[in-house]
């Protein structure tokens, strides 16, 4: 999915939220200051790449556990 | 919000669509583009909902949400027979997004294998699932001990 597209939909979604004014506000931080830092990396094709080789090799330990699943 | 956030709450999202384009899981998971399109759409506007019904204003959209409501919906809309969507989006929020968190912890193996088996009970055995709240929540109350340990 490319990046313009990813924008355009959240906004669209935010643009048709619900106001709710007597919603009492709820202190909430969002993402926190060292994700968004960890994440900001991953804009570095490189570091993209990295991250996708260790989960996908992560995740297929998992997934050959559930299903059995022989090499 | 400020576009940086964004920018950072897109590339969690490309990581998990990346993963699934991987050798080793591309025979088992096929999603084409308008289906990414609109798990993202459902996953926004579930967000939102939330965030109004709940009456939560963030100082940035929270990752934990938009990446388990992603990742469920996607499944939803996917050819995902094996729930590899499932395991792609627990993987990344254990090991990307928790353990980037300050005290840098992450939940263990077999609670994940656990998490993972339950996921795929949503929509066949819905009694035995954890849905897409459930996955959310978990994570974020992983986070909120992480932040009290660090405090303490």
């Amino acid at each position: 999915m490319k990046k313009e597209k990813f924008l355009e939909i959240f906004e669209d979604s935010r643009k048709s939220a619900h106001d709710n004014e007597k919603a009492e506000i709820v202190s909430n931080n969002g993402t926190s200051e060292s994700v968004l830092k960890h994440l900001r990396t991953l804009s570095d094709p490189v570091e993209m790449q990295k991250a996708v080789t260790e989960l996908s090799d992560d995740m297929y330990e998992t997934f050959k556990e559930v299903y059995k699943v022989e090499d | 919000m400020p576009q940086d956030v964004l920018d950072e709450l897109y590339n969690a999202i490309d990581l998990l669509n990346k993963l699934l384009e991987t050798p080793k899981f591309k025979s088992y998971v096929a999603v084409s583009e308008q289906t990414k399109e609109d798990a993202l759409s459902k996953a926004t506007k579930h967000l939102f909902l939330h965030n109004d019904t709940f009456g939560i204003e963030a100082k940035s959209t929270d990752v934990y949400k938009l990446l388990s409501w992603y990742g469920y919906f996607l499944n939803k809309r996917a050819d995902d027979t094996n729930a590899v969507v499932y395991l792609a989006t627990i993987s990344i929020l254990n090991k990307k997004i928790l353990k980037s968190e300050s005290c840098g912890f992450m939940i263990d193996k077999h609670t994940i294998t656990e998490m993972y088996k339950m996921l795929t009970k949503d929509g066949n055995h819905d009694h035995l699932a954890i849905g897409k709240n459930g996955l959310y929540i978990a994570f974020k109350t992983a986070q909120s001990i992480c932040i009290q340990q660090q405090s303490a």
